[in-house]
């Protein structure tokens, strides 16, 4: 095929202006959600004691670490999309995802007595906890990949881990409105643990999906 | 920001409005770009550059395919760039075993560039046999015959609006058949 000849099939092809990766996101979001949020209807409820959660500092932590990891994360997706971004930049993004962690943890170092640190770190169901994040991670994390697959990633690897990263907090944030246990050892070892799973399986799928 | 910039950009934007003379413009302009280029990288690293036509193919369509990765607010030649950088790396990381020749004397026989011949190549053709035959039908009547999408839509009966389809998907299956590839 002569170049010229490939050039006239491309400008053919151009009648509709491209998809954008935060365009596809905006469209697929909304539907990752409802999914979501079936599967918390199906596994989980509200805590009771919604309202006077909010009231403590504990709570509210663990709001602002989930927050904090989805909104970052999925800047950060958008950033990963381009192909002019090194990989190694999400480095430093995913650090600053996690300052709200790291202040909650010393936080509560200074607060709990050291003998009560174990029982806070383990409490109820964590085991929950790593199951139900991930899996009301599994349609943001759809929405994350579809948005990558109209980017041009330079490690299709890293950016799917950043897909996973981003729906894990997403999953986490939407899994905080369940859960009882707010200290942030458990955040820190549970809640990260499951947004470490699905950053992992996003980077398994970016790898495979992503290439172009 | 330079007259290259500023030019490049401007067709991108016309094209992404619809400014299909724009576009050819654009690719035309990129494509002698992208083969003196991949003809020096491939030449410096020490490999054969008759195959340089392949990658300079290959990144058109990654071009075309991610153009909605190039945020229109932000320089161009960055995004081109970095676009080229990653075809072709992922082209000599799938040739590299085949071609990789000695770098000594042997370069200057091969540097002399056959323009002429070097402009077509087999790679995509062959990939094109391999997408389903409805695709290759209208991606073939479309480049080869240079036919538009309403002539191609007469031709093989069917509607404009398949043909649009077909051709895009046909596009997308050729960038991944390429990239499947090993040679």
């Amino acid at each position: 095929m002569k170049t010229d000849d490939l050039i006239g099939s491309l400008v053919a092809d151009q009648d509709r202006p491209p998809t954008s990766s935060r365009r596809t996101f905006a469209f697929a979001l909304p539907l990752a959600l409802l999914v979501a949020y079936g599967v918390f209807r199906t596994f989980l409820e509200m805590r009771p004691d919604f309202g006077d959660a909010l009231m403590t500092w504990r709570y509210d932590f663990k709001i602002l670490v989930a927050a904090s990891v989805a909104a970052f994360g999925t800047l950060l997706l958008f950033h990963m999309a381009r192909p002019q971004t090194a990989p190694r930049t999400a480095l430093k993004w995913i650090l600053l995802a996690l300052v709200p962690l790291g202040l909650g943890l010393l936080l509560e170092m200074v607060m709990l007595p050291m003998d009560q640190w174990p029982a806070s770190a383990m409490g109820f169901n964590p085991v929950y906890c790593l199951t139900m994040v991930p899996l009301m991670a599994v349609g943001p994390l759809g929405a994350a990949l579809l948005a990558l697959r109209h980017g041009a990633p330079q490690s299709p690897t890293v950016a799917g881990a950043i897909a996973g990263f981003a729906a894990g907090g997403i999953g986490a944030l939407l899994y905080a409105v369940h859960c009882d246990n707010d200290s942030p050892f458990y955040v820190a070892i549970w809640y990260l643990g499951a947004i470490g799973i699905v950053t992992a399986v996003g980077a398994v799928l970016g790898r495979l999906c992503l290439r172009w | 920001m330079s007259d290259l910039e500023d030019e490049l950009a401007g067709w991108m934007r016309a094209a992404q409005a619809g400014d299909a003379v724009a576009y050819r413009r654009l690719l035309t302009a990129l494509a002698d770009m992208l083969r003196r280029w991949v003809r020096r990288e491939l030449s410096r690293q020490g490999y054969e550059i008759a195959e340089a036509e392949d990658i300079v193919q290959e990144t058109l369509l990654a071009i075309h395919l991610k153009r909605g990765s190039w945020d229109a607010d932000r320089a161009i030649l960055p995004w081109l760039r970095a676009v080229t950088r990653h075809k072709l790396i992922d082209n000599l990381r799938r040739r590299g075993r085949r071609i990789m020749v000695p770098v000594d004397d042997l370069l200057e026989t091969l540097a002399a560039p056959e323009p002429e011949q070097t402009l077509s190549t087999e790679a995509l053709d062959r990939h094109l046999a391999t997408l389903p035959p409805g695709q290759s039908q209208v991606v073939r009547a479309i480049s080869i015959d240079g036919l538009s999408p309403a002539e191609t839509a007469k031709r093989l009966t069917l509607s404009e609006g398949a043909v649009r389809v077909a051709l895009h998907r046909g596009l997308a299956a050729l960038a991944a058949a390429a990239r499947r590839s090993e040679t």
